[in-house]
Order: C-alpha cells, then structure tokens, then sequence
C-alpha cells in the first residue's frame, strides 16, 4: 500500500521541482540581462561586479541606482497581478477573468488622474496610495452592484466590466481635457511603464505588497474551497462571503498599487494564472507561487525588450505585454470554447 | 440523536416551505422524493444551513443548526449539491482532500490523520487507483464517486445528497445507489433526494414524500408508496406491485389504449 502511495505523489512533485527550479533559474537570468540593457548597454560581468560593489563608480551607479529599482518594483508588480490573477479567476470561477474585468485597474488609473487633475504637482511616490484607494473603490461598486441578490460570480463581471468602462471614460476624459507637453509623464505612466522609477517608489510599495503576497499565500486554500461552488464551500465549513470578501479585498490592493507605481499593465494577471494553471494544475496553492514567478518573468521581459528594441528610445511594457496579452486571450478563448458555451 | 425539524419554514421568492416538522433517524438511508418543484431540494439545503432557514428550528445530532459554528456543522453533516462545480485540473485525491477542510485551520495543512481520511475514503469508493487522476478526465459514475469520498473522508455521521443519479447512465446509478447501501451499512446516516420512486423504494428504509412545500407522508416505503399516492402526489395513475427480489413497491403506469397505439403505428410507418 504505501509503495503505491508514495510512486503515485513522487512523480508530480519531482515535476513540480523542476518547473519551479526552472522558473527561479529564468527570472533570475532575465533579471540579470534586465539589468544589462538599456541606452548603455553592460555586460553581465559589469552588471554581476556592480551588484557586489566590484565596478567603477559610473557602472555601479546606473546599475545600483538607475537599473536595479526598475528592477525590483517589476518583480514584486509582475507578482502582485498575477496573484491578483489567480485570485480574481478564483472567486469569480471564469479562467478569463483578470483584475481588469472587474474593474479594478480603471478605478485605480481614475484616482491617479483624478489626483494629477486636481494636484498636478504631487510626487509619483504618492500614487500608490491614491490608486489603492481608487481600486478599491471599484470593487466595492462592483460588490454593491452584484449584491442586490447574492453576489452570483457571472454578475460580478458583468457589473466588473461596467464599472471599469465608467472609470476608463473618466481616464479618457482626463487625457483629453490635459492635451499638454507636461502631461506627458501621466500618459508613460498609465500605458505601463517602469521608466524613471526610482528607489523611492520601492520604499512606497514594498512593505505592503509582500504583506499583502504573504496574506494571498496563506488564504489559497481558502480559495480552493471556494472554487468547488458556494454550498459546497458552505458544507465544508467556509464562511463563504466573508472569505470571499477577504480575498476580494487583497486582489484589489495587490492590483491597484501595483497599477498606481508601474501603470496599467494589461494582461498580466490574466496571462501568469493561466499559464501557470497549464503547468501545474488549478490547485491554488501550487498554481499562486507558480503564477507570480510567471508574472515576474513576463514583467521584467516586458521591461527590458521594451528598452532593448531601440535604444535610448524606450517601449512602454504594458505595450509590451499588451502586444503579447491580446493574441493569448485570442487562444485562449478558441481553446475554451467548450466550456464558455456550458 | 437524529435530525428534527420543528415548524420549519424556508425558500426563495416565488417558493417557500410550508412549515415542516420531522424527524430523520440516525443510522436510516432515507430518501426525498416528490414531483419537481415540490420543495425537496430546498428542504434538503435547508438542513444543510447552505439556505438559511425564514423561521423554525433545526437539530442535528445534538447541535442547533442556528447557533453552532461553521465549522462544527460541517464535521456533522456533509452536504453535496446537485451540480457540484468541478474544478478543472484538480486531481482525485485533491478533491477528496479538500473534504477535510472541517478538520483543518484556515491554512489547510493536512495532518497525518487527514492523510489517512483521504486514503481511507477513496479506497471505500474504489478509487486508489485514480488518485492522481484529473476530475476531467473521468467518467460521470467515477466523479459522482469522487465527490462521494470526499463527503467521506470528512468524517461527518450524517450526508446529503441532491440527486446523486441525475444525470447518470442506469448503471452508474445503480452503481451510486449501492455505494449509498454501503454507506449505510456502515453506519452512516444518509439523506438523499432522488428521483425515481422505485429506486427510492428498494434503497431507502424511510421516504419523506413531498407536495408542494409540504411533507405528504414519512414511512417505510410499504407503507406509504400507494397507487392513492401516486395519483395524489404526482397526479399519475399507475398501479403497483411488489419488487420480485425485494418485495419492496415497484409501479408501471396504466396506459390509456388510444394513447399507446399512436407511437406503435408511427413506428410502423
């Protein structure tokens, strides 16, 4: 009996070591190359010197102080939406939902061009914090939308995508209402840039974005309950709008900061989960980790081709991940079309 | 210790239960029966607090449905619903894991007894073999199966079943219905609605029969399936006989003449 047992799990978990060891191993390369391109290309030795205080005072600058905050806020934002991703396509049970479908990154992207509007000096470091505000401003229209007879998950998106045009018009309205040469930092911004992000926008989000990863960890089996259906989740003991109101909650910070330091970059939480459901299965707390080291990779990728394409001259990530993201939704919905049919 | 239903009453807008009181021995295979719509379904999600019930009290083995937590509910009394979501890309052994939720902290780390739960309950269903099996890639009888371990592996005296047949071949539903046999046998209270009168009759050792949000009659299946029933319950007339193997009522309908030649000539067409 147990030599059944144990040939049955070892298989799947050796499977599982290897995709999550090859998954660090590719973040970790591309970060390294992240840090290598741009308008002053280095090599990887520069780049490798720099990080250990090795190089010369002008490497060590552009890497330690240019590079490596871009660096960090593309990991931990690639991270937050993915695991934003998981959650949303969890509690909503459709696997193309996305923060975006519930409206979360317009109402963070609203906030900040309301701030811009009515304080169009204030310091970016401040975005976060009005884009969280924003978010979850959304969300909660987007609750009290959908509650009216139970919160049911296709009335959630439903009210989701409506909620989020009202917020993109108000975006829209705003772009076009400040059509000026300095207005141009807002318009990098909020098509998904990592350009000119400093260490300062790192101290403004790290804290709070790993507690908020931690808390998203530490819930995924909640979610997985949830995702067997609502009476099912209820006979096994969740409370289930409670929890479902919880993770709702850390899904919306997690996007809408990240949205308010880096912008909106579109696809990301719809493409990591997805990518990492297909490597590893559906079940949250393998499929989470798997979906942020995703993220992160798909993040930084974004970052650095957009600025190895045509230096100095930089592409916008969310371009990027744009460009990507909208032939992978195509895909995905011809390969789900089975199921969006039932 | 059993389950009683005091002047319960429960529903949704357009529908509600009329009061209902009853009692559900411990240890019985007892099943829900009735024309769609009677309330059977309500009811039985009613005494699985998944609907909240409008006024009455509830007991379940000892413990009052409306004060007792969550959790201890869930240890007592597992509920499957007619349309379990089946999440994709999950495996056998996944699922049935998950019915140890009830047993596990928030973070649902599974001890070595819940390991055991687990094993425990897919070897009763005759599913070891599929354990890293996807749900995707089973048969309806084998996922029907699934679902039943893990109601299992969550150790609660009492399970209930919304239509566990619906939807099955003849043969997973007979396959079903001797799994819930087996249950029973083994001491478990199970409560299922079905919805065929005769399976009902040859399983079941009590049948609650209802009409139109109300409890028409409870009792062993002799004693309360009637042709009088029939026609008072399900508006049919077909007459009864006694089941060859088991004695228990079975029933055939009494066509009309005019009505059963109309297929027959177009068949010979």
């Amino acid at each position: 009996m147990s030599s059944v047992v144990s040939r049955g799990t070892r298989a799947p978990s050796l499977r599982l070591a290897i995709i999550f060891t090859t998954l660090v191993i590719a973040v970790a390369m591309s970060s390294l190359w992240g840090l290598s391109v741009g308008a002053f290309p280095l090599s990887f030795q520069v780049v490798i010197n720099s990080l250990l205080d090795l190089d010369g005072p002008q490497q060590t600058y552009m890497v330690m102080v240019s590079r490596l905050p871009r660096l960090v806020l593309a990991l931990l934002c690639g991270a937050a939406l993915a695991i934003s991703g998981v959650i949303i396509q969890g509690i909503v049970r459709n696997p193309l939902a996305s923060p975006k479908i519930i409206g979360i990154n317009s109402g963070a992207a609203f906030a900040v061009c309301l701030l811009l509007a009515l304080l169009p000096q204030v310091a970016l470091v401040h975005m976060p914090l009005i884009a969280a505000l924003g978010g979850a401003l959304a969300a909660f229209l987007v609750l009290v939308g959908a509650q009216f007879r139970g919160v049911s998950p296709l009335r959630l998106a439903l009210v989701g995508v409506a909620v989020g045009m009202l917020f993109d018009s108000g975006v829209d309205f705003y772009l076009v209402a400040n059509h000026s040469p300095e207005q141009a930092a807002p318009m990098v911004w909020l098509t998904g840039s990592l350009w000119a992000r400093s260490w300062e926008h790192v101290d403004a989000v790290w804290a709070l974005l790993c507690v908020l990863i931690i808390v998203g960890y530490g819930l995924t089996h909640q979610l997985d309950l949830i995702g067997l259906g609502d009476d099912m989740a209820t006979s096994l003991g969740q409370r289930v709008a409670l929890t479902r109101l919880l993770l709702l909650g850390i899904a919306t910070l997690l996007a809408s900061i990240s949205v308010g330091v880096v912008g909106v970059l579109g696809f990301v939480g719809l493409m990591a989960p997805h990518m990492a459901a297909q490597l590893v299965g559906g079940r949250a707390r393998v499929q989470l980790p798997c979906a942020a080291l995703l993220g992160m990779l798909l993040v930084i990728l974004a970052d650095a081709v957009g600025r190895a394409i045509a230096p100095p001259i930089e592409v916008s990530a969310g371009v990027l991940t744009a460009l990507f993201g909208a032939p992978f939704f195509v895909l995905l919905m011809l390969k789900n079309r089975g199921d969006l049919q039932q | 210790m059993s389950i009683q239903l005091h002047n319960v009453t429960a529903g949704y807008d357009g529908f509600k239960l009329s009061p209902i009181s009853l009692e559900l021995e411990r240890g019985s295979l007892c099943a829900l029966i009735g024309p769609n719509g009677c309330g059977k379904s309500t009811l039985l999600k009613t005494i699985a607090r998944v609907l909240q019930p409008l006024s009455g009290e509830i007991t379940v083995g000892g413990l009052n449905s409306k004060t007792c937590g969550s959790k201890a509910l869930a240890r007592t009394l597992s509920f499957q619903p007619q349309h379990p979501v089946v999440p994709p890309a999950i495996t056998v052994e996944q699922l049935v894991g998950y019915g140890r939720a009830p047993h596990q902290s928030l973070f649902g780390i599974a001890s070595k007894a819940d390991k055991e739960a687990v094993q425990a309950a897919m070897a009763q269903v005759g599913l070891s073999a599929f354990a890293d099996r996807r749900l995707s890639a089973l048969s309806g009888g084998q996922r029907q199966r699934a679902f039943i371990a893990m109601s299992l592996a969550q150790e609660a005296p009492y399970i209930l079943l919304d239509e566990p047949t619906a939807f099955l071949d003849v043969k997973y539903q007979f396959e079903t219905l001797d799994l819930l046999q087996h249950l029973h046998d083994l001491g478990r209270t199970c409560i299922v609605v079905l919805h065929d009168i005769a399976q009902a009759a040859r399983y079941a050792d009590d049948l609650v029969i209802m009409r139109e949000g109300q409890v028409y009659a409870q009792g062993a299946p002799k004693d309360v399936v009637s042709e009088e029933m029939l026609h008072n319950v399900y508006g049919v007339n077909a007459q009864i006989y006694a089941d060859p193997e088991s004695g228990t009522p079975a029933l055939s309908p009494r066509v009309k003449r005019a009505e059963a030649q109309k297929p027959l000539s177009l068949a010979a067409e």
